[in-house]
């Protein structure tokens, strides 16, 4: 769920954007519903990032 | 800007309890008022579903990012939900919610 001001078109976007890229991979979303805690949910989500950033990155 | 640094983990659902689409608005809805300064609840559910009604949010696989825009906020908020029984979500491909993104 993402709640941005109303003047912030832009932050919107790449939100949704970030967000819907990081669940096309289907191992990911698998990993996401089987994440026991909190702890693991967020550290699944930095990782996943941290790893598209890099493919971005070496594009 | 990462997700990872504006999701907090005081907003982020492992077990939510909704049965249908309504219920699983509200609940969000409501747990992120109760832990957002400023974001109202009822204000927050009329924009999403405002949102909803030009199409659901539910992208297919199992996913759904309902979003809104609020006036007084002051920066993104965002939260994650998981349903483990999955939520119907009139989604494109037909199939339960389990991710709420």
């Amino acid at each position: 769920m993402i709640v941005v001001p109303e003047n912030s078109a832009s932050a919107n976007l790449k939100a949704l954007g970030g967000i819907s890229r990081l669940l096309l991979d289907s191992e990911f979303r698998q990993k996401l519903i089987k994440a026991e805690t909190v702890e693991e949910l967020a550290g699944l989500i930095k990782e996943e990032e941290y790893k598209s950033s890099k493919v971005a990155g070496s594009m | 800007m990462r997700i990872s640094d504006v999701l907090s983990k005081d907003l982020i659902m492992t077990d939510l309890k909704a049965r249908t689409k309504m219920e699983l608005l509200e609940e969000m809805s409501f747990e992120m008022s109760c832990r957002v300064d400023g974001l109202n609840r009822v204000k927050l559910l009329e924009a999403l579903l405002e949102r909803e009604k030009l199409g659901s949010t539910g992208i297919g696989h199992g996913v759904a990012i309902p979003h809104a825009k609020l006036k007084g906020m002051d920066s993104i908020v965002v939260a994650f939900g998981r349903s483990k029984p999955g939520v119907p979500f009139q989604s494109m491909d037909g199939k339960q919610v389990h991710l709420f993104f």
